[in-house]
């Protein structure tokens, strides 16, 4: 039940959940760096908390979308690497579409107001 | 790929044995991200020092975050039940007093419950060791004047050969087992039967080795050929398979053996059987050769129902009633039963009601530790709420109770199983012939996974009943105690198990009323002091005429010169259990008298006993005279009557004096010389039939020519003041010094007719013991709420006893209460007993299922006992000093 409760990062789970596999479909990141990723491209107007980042990360690992292992950063410090496993691609295309129409299907009703 | 689930249970599984690494990387991981952010911090002109801070208050609260992702990699919920079962363990641990008392009133009803349930599953559920053995029968003729068990004339079992039957096939064979001697280097005694060259077949039993006898094997004059069991292969062959082949010297006749029976062959009378002859019917019934008594066994043709087979045989029946004399047609029915109702017969009903008594003590046990449980609860009130307080959820504490309750009941049937072997062995004292296979009984694997299941129910069954009942206020302000279990919970388990307990009782108090009955039954002679020899002389005997009689004579007169032994006498039968023999009355013709109507006046039991008999058993002779010594020569024919026997033969008259003779005519006239008392001699709880008794002659055939049996058969009695097992080794070196190889068999008459109180002993005792230790539990259940409540009221008391209340009062007062849930559960308790008792009518002798007496003697005891219960914490709240109870809290 937990799990499913909104964290305070505004970001409802699932929204948080496509952001990631997002970011990580450009290639490997440790969490740090998918949190600034999606801090940057949102222009600042999304902020990942990391009370919510981090378990959605080992949530989607457990779930196999993910698959993370240890490397080294671009600072030569020991990380937790994530990337897209193909069960994880495929999720993120399903789920993409289904923003899609979702965001259009909202906007059309926005406009007709 | 592999589903969703099944990864993440994987990727748990790893993460379970790399506990510590997944800690270490936890941190890692979220000790990498602070770095991160303090380093972009550092780099945008903070100093080092407040961009750590800064890092950290951004991060929020970094336990949670890592306790969020800790439960996603492991099983959480398995780890805090890993913890609450440590917990419970501990606390079990600290209240020894509490847990040792829980789990021994949990054991006694398991225990219990799992003994009976042995015995239970042996008789009545094992599957027979018979291939769709559901379909196994027994059929014949019920007649109960004749024999208690169905059975056939051979020519009426030939004629339905031909004829339609709703079975697959029928087998025959001869009743009765019988000792048959195997000759050879190695003679034995071994255990004999005759049947149908079908019977395998029938059963569908595949010798393990050899062949079954053909149905001309099976024909009269066919050749000598028999079945030997496996144990018999083992032991006299060495388990050799070139046992088959050879020839066995069985009563003197070379037989071959055709083949060994399986390892599990059981006869289905479960008798030992060593050997199994053809029985040699002739093909066809041809001529009016009433033939011999037979038993016959069927398979139903599949999905046919006994109701069917009844219907489809009743022409049968029809056929038979109207060929058998008139006064028998009334009585003839149809006797058809399954196998195992063969078996077990009236020993169903006495498990079914023990097992029964089982449960309910099981139940009483149940919520005997419910109560504790709740009070222990009421006691821990504080700590509970401090918990709730901490953030646990109800779900949890729930949780953690019922895990505690449950290590409760798996404590209990451990300490059951063991209680389950004792049990078991009063089983097996109680009754080793009582109940068919007692000995074989053992706490097998069904025993156990009942323990198993019943302990696990009990222990949820105690958690659920005590977190229910009781709910933590959730405040702090538990000081003095305001939880919600003072409802009505624990009198209303008060009050039911009263009432369970007095059906225990009552049903015990019927059992031991019966008991009584048969213990007093005046068997019409006297059992003590007589021992008795039971001696069958083997085959080689009848070789001779007259080497028998002349064996049996030597040895009574060598029995009579033994010291110590104040008498000896000869019978080939003995009361009270049925007689050997019997003759329908009819064939009896008193001189003077028209023949009887044939048909007419049911069976008569006869003995043949030699002149020591009446007064070795102290049968009065009421009439005329005993056997004397003279009676004995051949050309003498005198008979004795029983009292009953003759009020019917000679009505009105005085038969001393009067002749009869037997059907067919041609037999001698026998002088009725004197009238003997009735004695009991068709089982205990069966009307004595009527009886007359022989001498057994100093001739060859011992007088008695149409019955061969008696010259090879023959019970000795023994009179002594001695000790028994003295005189029994004295009677057995006489007998050895005449025959070295005679096997006899030694008891006291005392033992024989107690043999026949068995079933009804085992009813009674195990009932009783099962009924005592439900009314402790119940009165143990009555004293806790009692003393409990006194406790809690203490404050009170002394406020009563400060106004003016006297000791008394506060007796009466703490008594009633307990009181009233005592008779409401004798209310409820007796309204049960009403119902249940039928069940109980068929165990019954002596006494009817709702006898007054058992019913009020019953509720007057466990109300003695309830008001004792009462009565010591009620001494105690007596002695409260209002001053230090005022002053109390």
């Amino acid at each position: 039940m937990e799990e499913k409760r909104e964290r305070s990062g505004d970001l409802v789970q699932g929204t948080l959940d496509m952001l990631i596999l997002k970011v990580l479909a450009l290639g490997r990141a440790h969490g740090y760096a998918i949190a600034e990723s999606i801090h940057q491209r949102s222009e600042d107007v999304l902020r990942v908390e990391e009370s919510a980042l981090y378990p959605a990360l080992h949530r989607l690992e457990l779930r196999g979308l993910l698959a993370a292992d240890w490397g080294i950063s671009e600072n030569n410090r020991r990380a937790r690497f994530y990337r897209l496993t193909a069960r994880g691609r495929k999720y993120l295309e399903a789920e993409s579409a289904r923003w899609n129409r979702m965001t259009a299907a909202i906007a059309r009703v926005m406009e007709t107001g | 790929m592999l589903p969703e689930w099944m990864t993440a249970i994987g990727l748990r599984i790893r993460a379970l044995f790399r506990r510590r690494q997944l800690e270490r990387d936890l941190d890692d991981e979220l000790e990498f991200h602070l770095a991160m952010h303090q380093q972009k911090l550092v780099n945008q002109g903070m100093p080092p020092e407040e961009a750590r801070y800064a890092a950290r208050r951004a991060f929020g609260n970094p336990t949670q975050t890592k306790e969020t992702s800790h439960d996603l990699w492991t099983f959480r919920f398995l780890e805090t039940l890993w913890q609450d079962l440590r917990y419970g363990l501990r606390q079990l641990c600290r209240n020894p007093g509490f847990t040792i008392v829980a789990v021994l009133t949990l054991a006694l009803g398991i225990g219990a419950n799992a003994a009976i349930f042995s015995v239970l599953y042996q008789d009545l559920i094992r599957p027979l060791p018979y291939p769709h053995a559901d379909r196994l029968v027994m059929f014949g003729v019920d007649v109960p004047a004749l024999d208690s068990r169905p059975f056939f004339f051979g020519f009426t079992y030939l004629g339905l050969r031909h004829e339609q039957t709703p079975f697959e096939s029928m087998a025959s064979w001869r009743p009765g087992v019988q000792g048959c001697d195997i000759a050879g280097p190695q003679p034995q005694r071994m255990d004999c039967v005759l049947a149908e060259s079908t019977f395998l077949p029938t059963f569908g039993i595949q010798p393990v080795l050899g062949r079954n006898f053909t149905s001309e094997e099976d024909l009269p004059g066919g050749p000598p050929v028999c079945l030997i069991s496996y144990g018999m292969w083992r032991s006299r062959f060495g388990g050799n398979r070139a046992a088959l082949g050879q020839l066995l010297s069985i009563d003197g006749n070379p037989t071959r053996i055709v083949g060994i029976l399986p390892r599990d062959f059981e006869w289905p009378t479960l008798a030992r059987v060593d050997i199994v002859l053809p029985e040699k019917l002739p093909a066809s019934a041809n001529g009016q050769s009433p033939g011999m008594a037979l038993r016959a066994y069927a398979r139903l043709k599949p999905g046919v129902s006994m109701a069917q087979a009844r219907e489809q045989l009743h022409p049968f029946l029809e056929r038979f009633i109207q060929s058998a004399p008139p006064m028998f047609r009334k009585e003839i029915r149809l006797g058809l039963i399954s196998v195992r109702e063969d078996q077990v017969g009236s020993v169903r009903q006495a498990l079914w009601v023990l097992f029964g008594a089982t449960l309910a003590l099981l139940l009483l046990a149940t919520a005997n530790v419910t109560n504790l449980l709740l009070a222990r609860a009421e006691a821990r009130q504080h700590e509970l709420a401090v918990r709730a307080a901490l953030g646990a959820s109800r779900w949890r504490l729930a949780r953690l109770r019922l895990i505690e309750s449950l290590l409760l009941g798996l404590g209990g049937g451990m300490a059951g199983l063991g209680l389950a072997f004792l049990f078991l062995r009063v089983c097996v004292v109680l009754a080793p012939a009582g109940i068919p296979r007692i000995g074989q009984v053992h706490l097998g694997a069904p025993a156990l996974i009942l323990i198993a299941v019943i302990s696990l129910f009990s222990g949820l069954l105690c958690g659920a009943g005590s977190s229910l009942a009781f709910r933590p206020s959730g405040l702090l302000l538990v000081g003095r105690s305001t939880g919600s279990l003072r409802g009505r919970l624990r009198p209303a388990l008060i009050a039911a198990q009263v009432a369970v307990s007095l059906v225990l009782l009552v049903g015990a108090g019927l059992l031991l009323h019966t008991l009584w009955n048969i213990q007093n039954i005046p068997l019409g002679m006297e059992t003590n002091h007589v021992i008795t020899a039971e001696v069958t002389l083997g085959n080689r005997f009848s070789s001779q005429p007259g080497e028998a009689a002349e064996f049996f004579q030597r040895l009574e007169t060598s029995l009579t010169g033994l010291p110590g032994v104040t008498g000896v006498a000869v019978s080939d039968s003995l009361p009270p259990s049925g007689a050997e023999h019997s003759m329908p009355f009819f064939v009896i013709h008193p001189e003077g008298h028209p023949p009887f109507e044939k048909g007419t006046g049911g069976m008569v039991a006869w003995r043949a006993v030699t002149p020591g008999y009446f007064k070795m058993l102290d049968i009065p002779i009421i009439g005329g005279r005993g056997f004397v010594a003279a009676d004995r020569d051949p050309d003498v024919n005198v008979i004795i009557l029983s009292k009953k026997l003759a009020g019917r033969l000679f009505p009105g008259e005085n038969p001393i004096g009067r002749r009869l003779q037997f059907t067919p005519p041609g037999l001698p006239w026998y002088d009725v010389v004197g009238i003997a008392a009735n004695v009991k001699n068709a089982g205990l709880t069966r009307e004595a039939d009527p009886e007359y008794y022989m001498i057994r002659k100093d001739s060859p055939d011992l007088g008695q020519p149409r019955s061969p049996d008696l010259q090879r058969h023959a019970f000795f009695l023994v009179r002594s003041p001695l000790a028994a097992r003295g005189v029994e080794s004295m009677v057995r070196g006489a007998i050895a010094s005449l025959d070295p190889t005679l096997p006899a068999t030694f008891s006291t008459l005392d033992a024989r007719v107690d043999q026949l109180r068995e079933r009804p002993r085992f009813d009674a005792v195990l009932t009783a013991l099962f009924a005592l230790l439900g009314l402790l539990l119940a009165a143990i259940g009555l004293f806790g709420l009692v003393s409990y409540s006194v406790a809690r009221r203490t404050h009170e008391i002394g406020i009563r006893m400060a106004l003016g209340a006297e000791r008394g009062d506060v007796v009466r007062m703490v008594v009633g209460q307990g009181l009233r849930l005592v008779l409401i559960g004798v209310a409820i308790g007796i309204a049960g007993a009403l119902a249940l008792t039928r069940f109980l009518s068929s165990l019954l002798y002596g006494v009817t299922p709702t006898d007054p007496l058992t019913f009020i003697a019953v509720s007057l005891i466990l109300i003695a006992v309830a008001l004792l219960a009462c009565y010591i914490p009620a001494r105690r709240a007596a002695k409260v000093d209002p001053m230090v109870a005022l002053r109390y809290e």
